[in-house]
């Protein structure tokens, strides 16, 4: 038995940070990323789609997005389970409950409300965890399967939870963390085949057959290996399960490090953001450091404004920010300044240098003055 | 340049004037009218306004009432140029340039006009001209210096010369201008962006707060549908406990319901008892009824048969009182007819015996009438009565008297006899044992025989007594003599014959009275004679044998006969009249028994009617039993109802009651929470769904993009606008610093030449416009549009004449004052007459004014007049 495990859908997300232009494709790429799940189903020949918790980004949702979703869900050729997560508990706001999903859910698609099996096919049951709120009082997961009985052979139950696993978990007092042993008695007792998790984006193996599929397409710079599913096989009759990693995602969020003490560096700076593939589908964070001459300055300036139209987004780490201007000599020479120019031209310079934010008025003045003075010239 | 004369025809009121000016100070005088104006104005007129002008103030030009065309000749030096440049307005208008130095050439037409303003240009900076040149009444003015080129020159050869960067400063001025207005206020984008931040910003914290208040109230929620599902629970124990009461109440309530059913069954059967023993009590009343109508009709009947027996036997009995009635009438009649007869009989009876009577009457009269006379007679012969005897009697006693009171004075002896010898006193024994008086009036004797014998003598006795005694019997004595009696006794007997006699008269008057009666005495003899009448004759005694007392009671016989008829007549008539009312009353008995014993009859048939039909519907002994029936049953439910109650009772029903309250109460409050969270639960869910729709999320993250965005341009462009402002203000001091060494000749030419006038202590601040910013006079400093109007001109002036001391002669141009320092007083006059002296060794002044006294004290001035 084959089936896709996923999660984290994170459906109606927006990227603030984006560009007004990047802000609109990134939002339609997760629903872009779902089809293409259903695609794969087809390709793969999986008998249902898993998805393990916050299908959508919040109950806060403009319902726009349920209509949109279903669109793309119809597309699907197998079931749809849906577990509904933190971002998308089972609430009086939930989304699950809103007249526009209740009215329109399409019959392949089935939303996990409780905890009782749920036979996604034949010889297939999932038992889900689902939240109904965001404040779990305990471990949902542990609570779903604590008296489940031994699967028999040829049938096959699959867990479906949502959250942070005790191995993972760095706030171990969270009251809604999931028992990682617990999980791996499940298996070992053969109770449960198969353990797949929402919460943590980027695809995780906790232990064997416990698994983050993560979410299909990146939502975070902090995320390590986002933008896959998890195509898993089990054998009902062995139970043993074999699992593979397929990437879906097609964007990628980037940091891009760079020491800038010459022109040279701005060059070789241009080149490294210009091998970049698919720039519109791409988010970059860069963190500067170094110390360049205005003259180079002016160009970098100008390269990242010519960045700035290419890629999704690209955009000065501030906060990890090193980068100083200092006014060489060589590049005023050829102006030719004189007079009350060139004394301001000297305690710009001057200022440039000294320890505090005013040196970093003082670099940007400088720019100016050589942006003026040269077309002037 | 230098001006070296200027003719002027037919200009104004001017027909033809030329006047020539020194290098020096020139003074042109002369009145108003004449026109020492038209002097500046020509030159002015003469470089601006084409010959072909038709413009107002070319017009006005033309003399007044005169059709010729002004014209104006002016020779003049400037730069390597000497010219001599002519022009006429409006009639037959010209324009010629000579062209003396270098190269001699003459032009005309525009080509002269334009060669001419070609060659100033080429020269003389005209700002510098037009600077220099004063018109009437702008004197006040400060020249405008900063764009003169000829001043640069000469303030550069002075000081520093300016850098010429103005295409750099605009470029930073409009840098700086994208974010800052002049006044160095933000602007543009800037302003925008720093204005809408805290708009966005609140939006956002809106937002933010509308999300959380959604996540707020999705966690009411949360806690509203738990205490909705702890309060169902609870409401179930409560409804359990109240369905358990009401159980416990019910069965108690089926026990009320059987003591209620019994108490009621009970009450039917008394009810039924009662109706049973009323019908029973009804049935026997109707049967007394009809015993008792029987029993009336019965009497009735024999009431009704006495009744008519009564009545015939009244009728019978009517009869024979009638007929009672007639014979006792009938008896009466022959009573009447006997007591009549009688009564006639006694009358002729009584009549005979009346006559009997009165004769014997008539007889007895006449004898008694017989005594009276003899009576009569012998009284009249008597004459001594009764009471002369007893006048005589009296006599005597008073004779006796007297001598009895003569012996009462006399002694007396009382005399008692002790023993059984005898003693007399007087003749007189005196009886033994008891005692006996004896009065001493004459000579007594006692004696006791054989013992004594004593007489008592009297005393003398008193005279008047012996009087009395005398006079008593005197008067005895005369009465005796009177009567003609010798004694008393004789008296007595002759009285009492008198009186005899008297007693026979009395009788038989009394006696004759009586006979006689009350009837006449003389009647008596009629009634003889009327009687004797009646009496008939005498003879005839038949039937009148018969006494009278016989007849008498024959009469009373037959009157009682009478009487007793009579009454008889009257008893049967009063009989009869009773016996009819008795008859009648009969009558109306019987009819009245008659009619009674047919109510009766009726009454007997109805109630008998009623009863037969009664018993046929119950027979009485169905009544009785229906009675003793329900009598038993009601004593046999009534034992029911009894048990019931200590049945019902032995529940505690008032217990279970308030168990039941407090259930029904509790179930109550539960349900109104459970509505009320409820309620809280749908308002919760209305508001969250309501929310739910608005997309807060979405909203919220525009809200958010957008304050990013806004933060994000606005730190671009406070950074970009803080360069450029640090640039600005960096440029813009150095190069004040730089103006400020550029205009510091400008400023020593100005307070050199102002200190004439106004002391040591002057000094003046220079923008770098090259204008007076202001005066500094001992330490005092006052902006130049504050100061007085004297003042201002005068420093303006000194400007001029600063900017004419510095520029050089050659690239100079005059200084021309028209009616200048008209504010000035005598001192400052005096002052300025000094500067203008000293300018004049320098420059070429020119003054225009219509008091040339004003002036006279410029050394080295030159005055002409014109007209």
């Amino acid at each position: 038995m084959r089936f896709i495990a996923t999660g984290d859908w994170q459906l109606g997300m927006t990227a603030h940070y984006l560009s007004d232009e990047a802000r609109p494709r990134f939002h339609r790429a997760r629903l872009d990323a779902v089809a293409r799940i259903g695609a794969l189903a087809v390709e793969e020949g999986a008998e249902f789609v898993l998805v393990c918790g916050d299908v959508f980004e919040t109950n806060q949702l403009d319902r726009a997005i349920i209509a949109r979703t279903f669109e793309v869900l119809n597309a699907f050729t197998v079931p749809v389970v849906l577990l509904p997560g933190n971002h998308d508990p089972l609430d009086a706001a939930s989304i699950y409950d809103s007249p526009a999903f209740s009215s329109r859910v399409p019959s392949h698609v089935h939303v996990l409300r409780g905890s009782d099996p749920f036979t996604v096919v034949p010889g297939v049951e999932i038992i889900g965890a689902p939240w109904s709120s965001k404040h779990p009082q305990g471990d949902l997961v542990a609570a779903a399967t604590k008296d489940l009985a031994e699967v028999a052979a040829g049938d096959i139950r699959i867990i479906a939870g949502h959250g942070a696993v005790s191995v993972l978990d760095p706030d171990r007092e969270s009251l809604a963390t999931i028992d990682t042993d617990h999980l791996r008695a499940l298996l070992r007792d053969d109770r449960a085949q198969f353990v797949a998790l929402g919460d943590r984006h980027a695809t995780f193996e906790v232990a064997d057959r416990i698994w983050y599929p993560g979410a299909p397409e990146v939502t975070s710079r902090r995320e390590t290996d986002p933008g896959n599913v998890l195509l898993v096989d089990i054998d009902a009759d062995t139970h043993r399960a074999e699992v593979e990693k397929v990437h879906v995602g097609t964007w990628a969020f980037t940091v891009i490090e760079a020491d800038l003490n010459s022109a040279g560096d701005v060059t070789e700076f241009e080149e490294r953001m210009n091998a970049v593939p698919d720039k519109d589908r791409t988010a970059v964070w860069l963190i500067l450091r170094g110390t360049l001459p205005t003259a180079a300055k002016a160009r970098l300036d100008e390269q990242l404004d010519h960045f700035s139209d290419l890629f999704a987004l690209v955009s000065l780490w501030e906060r990890h920010m090193d980068l100083a201007v200092v006014a060489a000599d060589d590049d005023f020479a050829d102006l030719g300044l004189s007079g009350y120019l060139q004394e301001t031209l000297d305690e710009l310079s001057a200022r440039a240098t000294a320890d505090d934010d005013s040196a970093v008025t003082a670099q940007d003045a400088l720019g100016l003055l050589y942006r003026f003075a040269r077309s002037g010239s | 340049m230098r001006l070296h004369s200027i003719r002027l025809i037919d200009y104004r009121a001017i027909s033809d004037a030329t006047v020539d000016f020194s290098s020096g100070v020139t003074i042109v005088e002369g009145p108003n009218e004449v026109g020492k104006s038209s002097i500046h104005q020509a030159i002015t007129q003469l470089r601006e306004d084409k010959d072909s002008s038709r413009k107002a103030s070319v017009k006005d030009t033309q003399p007044v009432g005169s059709d010729v065309g002004p014209q104006v000749e002016l020779h003049l030096s400037t730069g390597d140029y000497e010219l001599r440049y002519s022009k006429r307005w409006i009639k037959q208008p010209f324009t010629e340039l000579s062209i003396l130095k270098p190269v001699p050439e003459q032009l005309s037409g525009s080509e002269a006009h334009e060669r001419f303003l070609a060659i100033l240009d080429e020269t003389v900076d005209v700002d510098l001209l037009d600077a220099l040149d004063v018109a009437q009444g702008r004197s006040l003015d400060q020249a405008s210096l900063a764009e003169i080129k000829a001043l640069h020159g000469a303030l550069g050869e002075a000081g520093d010369e300016l850098a010429d960067h103005d295409v750099f400063l605009d470029r930073v001025e409009t840098e700086y201008l994208r974010f800052f207005t002049a006044k160095g206020k933000a602007t543009g984008e800037l302003r925008r962006l720093t204005e809408e931040l805290p708009g966005a910003e609140e939006q956002h914290r809106e937002l933010k707060a509308r999300s959380a208040d959604m996540d707020g109230l999705v966690d009411r929620h949360a806690r509203a549908t738990e205490r909705l599902t702890n309060g169902r629970t609870q409401l179930e124990s409560a409804v359990t406990e109240r369905e358990e009461a009401e159980q416990a109440v019910q069965s108690v309530s089926g026990l009320k319901a059987e003591l209620d059913r019994a108490l009621e069954r009970a009450g039917v059967a008394q009810r039924e008892r009662q109706r049973a023993e009323e019908a029973r009590d009804r049935r026997q009343a109707l049967i007394t009824e009809v015993t008792t109508a029987e029993e009336s009709v019965k009497t009735a009947d024999d009431a009704l048969e006495k009744v008519t027996t009564a009545q015939q036997e009244e009728d019978s009995s009517l009869a024979e009182a009638q007929k009672g009635l007639e014979a006792k009438q009938t008896a009466l009649l022959t009573a009447q007819d006997e007591a009549k007869t009688a009564a006639a009989d006694l009358a002729r009876a009584r009549a005979r015996r009346e006559v009997d009577t009165l004769r014997k009457r008539l007889t007895d009269i006449r004898q008694q009438e017989q005594r009276v006379a003899e009576a009569k007679a012998t009284i009249g012969s008597i004459a001594v009565t009764a009471k002369d005897v007893e006048k005589l009697g009296g006599l005597f006693t008073e004779l006796r008297i007297a001598q009895n009171a003569k012996t009462a004075a006399a002694a007396q002896i009382v005399a008692r006899r002790l023993g059984d010898t005898a003693v007399s006193i007087d003749g007189t024994d005196v009886p033994k044992d008891s005692a006996e008086e004896f009065a001493v009036t004459a000579e007594l004797q006692i004696f006791v025989d054989s013992v004594v014998d004593i007489t008592v003598r009297p005393g003398q006795s008193p005279a008047e007594l012996d009087r009395a005694l005398d006079s008593a019997q005197t008067l005895l004595d005369a009465e005796l003599d009177r009567l003609g009696v010798a004694t008393l006794e004789q008296a007595r007997e002759r009285s009492e014959v008198r009186t005899d006699a008297e007693a026979v008269l009395a009788e038989a008057s009394s006696t004759l009275r009586v006979l006689i009666g009350d009837d006449d005495r003389d009647g008596l003899d009629a009634a003889l004679t009327r009687a004797e009448h009646l009496a008939g004759d005498p003879a005839d005694t038949s039937g009148t044998a018969a006494s009278i007392d016989d007849l008498e009671v024959l009469v009373e016989s037959t009157s009682a006969g009478v009487d007793d008829a009579t009454a008889q007549v009257e008893t049967a008539r009063t009989a009869l009249e009773r016996i009819r009312t008795d008859r009648d009353e009969a009558r109306v008995a019987a009819v009245r028994a008659q009619s009674t014993r047919e109510q009766a009859a009726t009454t007997l048939q109805n109630l008998s009617t009623r009863l037969s039909a009664d018993r046929e519907a119950n027979s009485d002994e169905s009544l009785d039993e229906a009675l003793t029936t329900a009598t038993a049953t009601l004593t046999q439910l009534e034992a029911q109802a009894a048990a019931a109650r200590s049945a019902y009772e032995a529940a505690d029903p008032e217990t279970l009651e308030m168990r039941l309250q407090n259930a029904l109460q509790l179930v109550d409050s539960k349900q109104k929470q459970q509505e009320k969270d409820r309620q809280e639960v749908d308002q919760l869910s209305a508001l969250i769904d309501d929310r739910a729709a608005e997309g807060i999320y979405d909203k919220l993250k525009a809200a958010e993009q957008n304050v990013e965005s806004i933060r994000s341009k606005l730190a671009r462009m406070q950074r970009q606008a803080n360069a450029i402002r640090l640039l600005r203000d960096t440029v813009l001091a150095h190069k004040e610093e730089a103006q400020r060494r550029y205009v510091a000749p400008f400023k020593e030419a100005i307070e050199k030449l102002g200190r004439v006038i106004f002391g040591q202590g002057l000094s003046v601040e220079i923008s770098e416009n090259l204008e007076i910013v202001s005066r500094t006079l001992d330490g005092r400093t006052v902006a130049f549009d504050a100061l007085s109007g004297g003042t201002k001109e005068q420093l303006a002036l000194i400007g001029r004449l600063a900017v004419a001391t510095l520029v050089d002669a050659e690239a100079g141009a005059p200084v021309i004052l028209d009616d200048a320092f008209g504010f000035s007083d005598e001192q400052r006059l005096a002052a300025l007459n000094v500067i203008l002296g000293n300018v004049g060794r320098t420059a070429q002044v020119i003054l225009l004014t219509c008091q040339p006294d004003r002036f006279a004290s410029i050394g080295g001035a030159e005055t002409v007049s014109l007209g």
